[in-house]
């Protein structure tokens, strides 16, 4: 379960803001913001993708580093907000 | 204003047909006449836009005795003045024209000339007497000079189209020029996107003779230390500052042959200029501005209030995506350099306003950003600033509300990123502290390169180390000079006045003139304490206070919208023009070879989804940059830049070669 | 023309003169913390001084008073 929506969240990133470049894809522990991955006004898609993927609702007050800075977190955070979270599609 | 060119060469006199196909390709810049001179070891030519002396300053023009040799592109407004002390040391002039005081300042003064001149200019001067080319270019960047080192010789030009007028110029795009605009939005003078190109850089003055080819600058940019201002009082610098100021915009809006208009965006710069300008006519102005079809960029409703509060003739011209999609390719063949956002696109349109309405010259506002602490990215600079001195304070970190107080509000935002982002690479002690994140976020695009382009660009050491060019004596400056200092260097020359301003404006024959870059203004300026300039988080504070009693206060009040246009949008949407396509075609591509065929396809599939709307600053930057160097490589790579036209007439053509001689 | 280190902002005779430019000129946000904030990081760079948390608040900002009296403590 861990692994698939880990996964699926990394499919993402590297299709959306890496235009499918693997060999760019960040650790999970890495910063998005930092390595430059998303910037200021991309984490919206990000949030975007959370709420029609995985069915998810995201409030401002959880859009933090800690739930969305990294691949783990968001990982982290889909499980913890539905803990039977299976990727819509 | 105009174009210039020439050449200089050891071996036999230049060809005129040369000359006469680089003057042909400025046509643009100078529509109303044309001249060329032939002597031995240099060539010069000229394509004239008329506005002061029309009939009788042609060029190349000469000093009395015909040893010294001139074309120019710019004007210096101080010409008057000038010319009466050189009447007054003897020296006898033919024409009306600023061009001719230029040939005497210099007889007079040498290079010192150059500190006398208040005005925008790129001019060569061939001295025959000793045998030498002189190159000059204005303080700021206003005016474009570019030059090639030929087998010996040399070849210079207004444009780098004309350059290519020659076959024998290699014609590539720089890795370095590239990893710099990637980096700073632009090339850094000396480098320009072109290998083996150069331009003359702000504020140089080059020689070019028996012992070689030398540059070195006659000015740089300069400021007080923190401190130090010598004027600290605001009331006193108010009024100073505006004094400067409307002298700067009478001297503009006066000294011309030719009626000028004025530019209105909305904003308070241009309103400024404006106001200033209408109180100094009793004929009406005409006012000339940009709308845009969609509500995010139009900035209608204050300029017509402007435009009302001074009684102008007021002329508009509405912009949409489909506008700035269809003239990109010709905007960028003026450009000559990649864009990273659409906006020149509609100022193209609005310069064919102006030439359609009957005029040829306009007063703008450009300047003022950067001179009297304007931007954005200044005031993200302070919050970033506040933020070093202690970067784990909660209640530092809400500054970024003051930053934009949308973010605070707005429901679906996310201010903690916009913190995240402009709080990241914070060290109290880097220079270069306002500008990382806009380097920073730039950087991104080189995701794009393909292996081998990244390669290149690493090999040739770039981008350049732009803070080994900072003054060491600008540790003693306020922070805001420094930063102020890195946008004078990098986003005003090589984007703001080039791809944004003259290219712009000389694509339809229209000569901007630009009274915050006054020499005197900007000298002003620079010595202001920076709490005149930004006061806390509030931009250009001393010019709001300077001319409060001209502007609407809604005008005053207004935060700051940076003047942009639809990006991504123009392009990405369904009826999207083909040359969309075809230049990121894979064999278009492949045959630049700057891009990965498949990441630009990636970037274009995810675009194309939402019809270009809705995406993030990188994707809008990356759209634009993949388009307009892919259509660069195209037109001057592929294509030698050119869209031969013949010179304007008349045409005067100087033989003093020896074989010339009756 | 050189400047006199009196005519400084940092000179106690001209504190006051340096905020009356401020409050000339503002654009108060609505938020008195907020604005706490704004007045925090002019009085910072104006006057080369460092606040802490708990100055940079509207009980040490909110009146110009109160913002001389923390200014006048800091240049001290």
């Amino acid at each position: 379960m861990v692994e698939q929506v880990q996964t699926r969240i990394m499919d993402f990133i590297v299709s959306n803001y890496l235009f499918g470049d693997v060999s760019r894809a960040p650790a999970p522990d890495e910063s998005l913001l930092e390595s430059g991955i998303v910037d200021s006004t991309g984490i919206l898609e990000l949030i975007q993708f959370l709420e029609s993927d995985f069915a998810l609702e995201v409030k401002d007050s959880e859009t933090v580093p800690d739930n969305l800075g990294s691949v783990a977190n968001l990982t982290r955070f889909v499980l913890e907000r539905s803990p039977d979270a299976e990727p819509a599609v | 204003m105009c174009g210039i060119c020439g050449v200089a060469t050891p071996g036999p006199p230049p060809d005129a047909a040369l000359l006469l196909r680089m003057v042909g390709r400025l046509r643009h810049r100078g529509p109303d006449g044309s001249g060329y001179l032939r002597d031995e070891g240099v060539g010069l030519g000229h394509a004239r836009l008329a506005i002061i002396d029309t009939a009788g300053g042609a060029q190349p023009l000469s000093n009395e005795d015909g040893s010294l040799w001139i074309v120019f592109n710019g004007e210096i407004f101080n010409y008057v003045e000038l010319g009466n002390e050189l009447r007054s040391r003897g020296h006898a002039f033919r024409t009306a024209s600023d061009t001719e005081v230029i040939v005497h300042a210099w007889e007079e003064w040498g290079e010192e000339a150059l500190d006398r001149f208040n005005g925008q200019w790129a001019f060569a001067l061939w001295d025959r007497t000793r045998r030498q080319l002189v190159l000059s270019r204005d303080r700021l960047g206003v005016r474009p000079l570019y030059y090639a080192h030929t087998g010996g010789g040399l070849m210079f030009a207004s444009e780098v189209k004309a350059l290519f007028a020659d076959p024998s110029v290699p014609r590539t795009l720089d890795p370095a020029g590239l990893d710099e605009t990637f980096t700073y939005w632009s090339p850094v003078a000396p480098r320009t996107p072109f290998a083996g190109v150069r331009q003359l850089e702000p504020g140089y003055v080059a020689y070019l003779d028996a012992n070689g080819f030398r540059s070195h600058p006659y000015w740089s940019i300069d400021f007080p230390p923190r401190g130090e201002e010598p004027g600290q009082d605001a009331r006193a610098n108010a009024e100073t500052l505006r004094d400067r100021i409307v002298e700067a915009s009478r001297l503009r809006f006066t000294r011309s042959d030719v009626p000028v208009g004025a530019y209105l965006s909305g904003g308070i710069d241009s309103s400024v200029t404006a106001a200033v300008v209408a109180r100094h006519t009793d004929a009406p102005l005409d006012t000339f501005s940009l709308r845009f079809a969609d509500d995010e960029f139009d900035e209608g409703d204050y300029q017509q209030l402007m435009a009302r509060r001074l009684g102008t003739r007021h002329h508009e011209v509405v912009v949409g995506p489909q506008d700035v999609a269809e003239v990109f390719p010709e905007v960028v063949r003026h450009a000559e350099a990649p864009l990273l956002r659409a906006a020149p696109a509609p100022l193209f349109l609005l310069s064919r306003l102006v030439r359609a309405s009957g005029y040829k010259v306009v007063v703008t506002g450009e300047g003022a950003d950067e001179v009297l602490g304007g931007y954005d990215l200044y005031r993200e600079a302070r919050v970033r600033e506040f933020w070093t001195r202690d970067p784990s304070s909660d209640v530092r970190g809400r500054a970024a509300e003051l930053l934009y107080p949308w973010m605070a509000r707005a429901p679906g935002q996310a201010p903690a990123f916009a913190r995240g982002f402009f709080g990241m690479h914070l060290a109290a002690d880097d220079p270069a502290l306002s500008h990382r994140p806009r380097w920073t976020s730039t950087a991104a695009l080189k995701g794009l390169l393909t292996a081998d382009m990244r390669a290149r660009c690493a090999e040739s050491g770039a981008p350049l180390d732009l803070l080994a060019r900072l003054p060491a004596h600008s540790a003693g400056w306020d922070s805001l000079a420094r930063a102020q200092w890195l946008e004078m260097t990098t986003l005003l020359p090589g984007y703001i006045l080039s791809s944004q301003g003259d290219r712009m404006l000389m694509a339809n024959s229209i000569e901007g003139r630009f009274p915050f870059l006054d020499r005197d203004v900007v000298a002003y300026a620079d010595a202001l304490p920076a709490r005149h300039k930004l006061s806390g988080l509030e931009e250009k504070y001393l010019l709001k206070r300077a001319f409060a009693d001209l502007l609407p206060p809604e005008i005053v009040r207004r935060p700051k919208q940076p003047y942009r246009a639809p990006d991504a949008a123009s392009f990405c949407a369904p009826g999207a023009p083909d040359w969309v396509g075809d230049v990121t075609g894979t064999d278009a591509l492949a045959a630049a070879g700057v891009f990965e065929p498949r990441l630009v396809q990636g970037l274009l599939t995810k675009a194309r989804r939402s019809g270009g709307s809705g995406l993030g600053n990188t994707d809008n930057m990356r759209v634009l940059a993949v388009l307009s160097t892919q259509l660069l490589h195209h037109q001057f790579v592929v294509g030698d830049g050119g869209d031969d036209a013949a010179p304007a007439t008349p045409l005067t053509a100087i033989d003093l070669t020896v074989e010339g001689q009756p | 023309m050189p400047s006199r280190p009196s005519d400084a902002p940092h000179a106690p005779h001209r504190v006051d003169a340096v905020l009356d430019e401020f409050y000339a000129l503002r654009t108060p946000s609505g938020d008195p913390v907020l604005d706490a904030i704004a007045t925090a990081i002019f009085v910072e760079d104006a006057f080369g001084v460092t606040l802490s948390d708990a100055e940079i608040d509207p009980a040490h900002l909110a009146g110009r008073n109160a913002v001389r009296n923390l200014v006048t403590r800091h240049l001290a």
